[in-house]
């Protein structure tokens, strides 16, 4: 008698086509992302043990900004020792995350001074410092959640819409071309050896982007070359993959990335982005391929097939721009789960090498030091805050989409 | 239905056996690694001499069959000495001929081994020479009071003969050499099958005891998670629902939103620095500091409750906060969403009562995404939570599978990863089943 009806009120306060209001929450989200995005690009500059700014033998240096360059390997490590310049003007922290305190070693509680300035959130066993350790932090916590992210949707989204868009029977090949698809994707593989035995590192990634390009380039003519010729057969594009997914889907997924990391023994951060996008893209490619399942049975795609449109102009400039918005809140949710990932193998002690301060390093040093609270608290309270505003981002964007039932 | 079953059940072959491809993989690559750490420096060990394993495995090839550049020989699985592979590998990926690269190493093998040359080459350049893979680095090595002696110069001409031979193009022709069932992998993979799971290498415990402690200790602790959240999801959804529009609502809508996003090892932390030691206040000591938990040989695991249960209170608490925040918030939107669908303004336009709506027609169908959430959680419910148990000892799957890996125990790593695999397929079966038992709208055919 009391209560509120439930059927009441939602049916009637708004018209259901009414646009759905700003939510706070997704204003909040975006000034903490913005913001967070700036941490990370501009930490050298906010947390250094370098001066921004200094005169040494009346000349201006930049030592800050020249790290930048360095860090990137862009140009080699200067030898000039800033300690005897004039008009120096530090960082608003004086500290880098890998600068150990001269004078006092050892966890020093929030607010010890030392000779170069005040330590505000503390340090940590080695004397380095907790806010520059954060600062720092962010950038690896951005690095592998969008570079893992991006990496699993550009795959994921390229082979879930061609399962959703050719779907069993709609792809027709000869036998000429399946003789070919075969010859290449053996061929292919083969030369991935080879040239990951020539290659390594960032080069390595060039070339194999190179490689790929030019083998999808020899394999369309080689398609287009063996058309025609033969009867058709129906390719099964959507049950090979998909059960490829199947099976993929019932490895343990942690138990796979932990044994990677001990094998090779702590990798570089772009290692560690190929193997978490490894595990990350078979929810781009079920998302993609129910939404591209969904729209092609729409009119206007139907209607494009029956005039003749080709199907890379369908898949791209009529589906896609349709299927976007589910796969940008996909995209948010999956970078909040990669900086989990990623936070809880450093926190288990398997992250990135031990000189890269990443806020699961941090809260691993305090699990092994119960007193020292503040290496607990603070780099706790850093991926709650990154994935409290992720969440938020992406429920909205969600709620605003009408698409909360996939996650 | 049965051709679904059958269907469920032929797609666990091929998991098991790309699990066993991969266990293999990793057991070969990290045997491989430990071998060459071990046989460093023994060879001019007068005392010791070249180490003999009982492990140390035949002269066989890896696998079935082997893929490489035809330039490749097919014979190199029986070198032994596991740096004279390495280096020879290398040189034949850079694209110099295998005859060549054994000429090589042979006049390599003749210096080294003469006690004429041993007191003329410094121990030093041996060292360089023996793991040196760079060709022109290795001539530099060489000190000029040796040059004219015949063995050495036998060497450099056949280091000069090696330059020459190199050809990358020719690494571009494909060959395919099938080696037969005399392999290594087919040997390990019919012990498996016969049921030979070995033992442990740290504690030469069989590996199903182990196995089965610790997947005692996760499915208990899963188990009871699991309960408490779908009971309680069902209740803060169904209350969120039936007061959604009172001012309070927001505050504790929030509030789940909040413990959602707290992750899960940042909880732990903050619970055992609060209540588990006496970091903020003694007097918050309530529960035993997260330490050494163990139940004796064979005891049951109700007995190990009994014993360990107040050193599961924290823990059982970690894990049902997030999720229980996160479930109650699914079961809430999906509430919503049933709630502006036709039928539910019939059933209220009839006269039925809130309470009616919501147990006899919205219950029924916002649960069951809530399930399907649920079913696609399996493996992390056999895998058990790596940090939660890390974090207080709880020997569960997630800490042994930590502990195996890091102490590279590959019996066991292997055994664990065969079970999840297993048990998650069935598992899934079994949700599936449930499903159609539950909603007959969900057809077969669309799953497969």
């Amino acid at each position: 008698m009391g209560q509120a009806n439930i059927m009441v009120k939602s049916t009637i306060t708004r018209h259901p086509l009414a646009r759905p209001r700003r939510s706070w929450q997704l204003r909040v989200a975006r000034w903490i992302l913005w913001s967070s995005i700036g941490i990370a690009v501009l930490a050298p500059l906010i947390a250094n043990d370098r001066p921004l700014f200094c005169i040494c033998d009346r000349q201006w240096h930049w030592p800050a900004f020249r790290s930048i360059a360095e860090s990137l390997d862009w140009i080699n490590p200067s030898s000039v020792k800033y300690d005897d310049c004039i008009a120096k003007v530090m960082p608003i922290i004086p500290f880098a995350s890998s600068t150990l305190d001269p004078t006092s070693s050892g966890y020093n509680p929030p607010g010890t001074r030392s000779s170069s300035g005040m330590h505000w959130l503390g340090t940590d066993a080695l004397g380095r410092d907790v806010m520059a350790g954060l600062i720092y932090g962010t950038r690896y916590a951005w690095i592998i959640g969008l570079g893992a992210t991006l990496l699993a949707a550009m795959g994921g989204i390229m082979i879930g819409m061609m399962a959703g868009y050719w779907k069993n029977n709609l792809l027709k090949a000869t036998v000429a071309q399946y003789i070919a698809l075969f010859i290449m994707i053996a061929l292919g593989s083969y030369y991935y050896m080879i040239i990951s035995w020539m290659w390594v590192g960032w080069t390595w990634l060039l070339v194999m982007i190179l490689y790929a390009l030019v083998w999808g380039f020899i394999l369309y003519w080689l398609w287009v070359f063996c058309a025609g010729r033969g009867r058709l057969l129906p390719v099964p594009v959507d049950h090979v993959i998909m059960r490829g997914i199947d099976v993929f889907e019932s490895f343990p997924k942690m138990f796979l990335l932990m044994a990677l990391m001990v094998i090779f023994i702590r990798p570089s951060a772009l290692a560690l982005v190929g193997m978490i996008a490894l595990i990350r893209w078979p929810l781009f490619v079920q998302i993609a391929r129910a939404e591209t399942l969904k729209e092609s049975t729409a009119a206007y795609v139907i209607s494009a097939q029956n005039i003749g449109v080709t199907w890379y102009h369908i898949m791209f400039r009529h589906i896609w721009p349709n299927i976007k918005p589910a796969l940008i809140t996909t995209a948010i949710f999956s970078i909040s789960a990669s900086v989990l990932l990623e936070a809880s193998l450093s926190f288990i002690g398997l992250g990135l090498r031990l000189e890269r301060t990443t806020w699961g390093s941090l809260l691993n040093e305090g699990r092994q030091y119960l007193p020292g609270w503040w290496l607990a608290v603070f780099p706790g309270l850093a991926i709650f805050i990154l994935i409290l505003a992720l969440n938020w981002a992406y429920v909205s964007k969600a709620n605003t989409e009408k698409s909360v039932e996939q996650i | 239905m049965i051709r679904f079953i059958f269907y469920r059940l032929v797609i666990a072959i091929p998991v098991l056996w790309v699990i066993s491809l991969l266990a293999f993989y990793l057991k070969e690559i990290a045997q491989a690694d430990q071998r060459l750490l071990s046989t460093e420096d023994t060879r001019f060990n007068p005392v010791s001499g070249p180490q003999t394993f009982e492990s140390a495995p035949k002269a066989q090839p890896q696998f079935y069959l082997a893929i490489r550049p035809h330039r490749f020989p097919d014979t190199l699985y029986r070198i032994k000495d596991n740096r004279l592979v390495k280096r020879a590998t290398s040189w034949l990926r850079q694209g110099y001929a295998w005859d060549q690269v054994q000429a090589y190493l042979g006049a390599e093998e003749k210096i080294f081994n003469s006690t004429i040359y041993q007191p003329y080459l410094q121990s030093s350049f041996i060292s360089r020479a023996e793991s040196a893979t760079d060709l022109s680095a290795l001539a530099a090595v060489l000190p000029d009071s040796v040059e004219s002696y015949p063995a050495v110069q036998d060497w450099k001409a056949s280091m000069i003969a090696l330059t020459s031979s190199r050809n990358r193009w020719a690494l571009l022709i494909p060959s395919i050499h099938w080696y037969g069932s005399d392999n290594a992998y087919h040997q390990w993979i019919r012990e498996i099958l016969v049921g030979q799971w070995g033992q442990s290498t740290i504690d030469n415990r069989p590996v199903w005891t182990k196995i089965a402690e610790a997947i005692s200790w996760t499915l208990s602790l899963n188990f009871i998670v699991l309960c408490v959240v779908f009971l309680s999801a069902i209740f803060f959804g169904e209350y969120l629902l039936r007061h959604e529009h009172k001012s309070r609502m927001i505050w504790l809508e929030g509030l789940l939103f909040l413990l959602h996003s707290i992750p899960r090892f940042f909880l732990a932390l903050i619970m055992i620095l609060a209540f588990a030691s006496d970091t903020i206040h003694p007097a918050l000591h309530f529960f035993p500091s997260p330490g050494f938990i163990e139940g004796g040989e064979g005891a049951s695991i109700f007995y190990k409750w009994w014993l360990h249960g107040s050193s599961m209170i924290l823990p059982l608490f970690c894990m049902i906060l997030p999720s229980l925040a996160f479930i109650s918030r699914m079961y809430f939107v999906k509430l919503k969403h049933e709630k502006i669908k036709p039928y539910a303004f019939h059933a209220w336009a009839g006269g039925l009562e809130d309470e009616q709506i919501i147990i006899r027609h919205l219950r029924r169908n916002a649960l069951l995404p809530i399930l399907a959430l649920i079913g696609m959680e399996i493996p992390a419910l056999i895998g058990g939570s790596v940090v939660i148990e890390v974090l207080f000892n709880i020997p569960g799957m997630g800490r042994l599978m930590m502990q195996s890996i890091v102490m590279q125990d590959w019996p066991v790593v292997f055994g664990i990863l065969f079970m999840t695999g297993l048990l998650t397929v069935l598992g899934k079966l079994l949700t599936d089943v449930l499903f159609n038992q539950w909603d007959r709208r969900i057809s077969w055919s669309n799953q497969q």
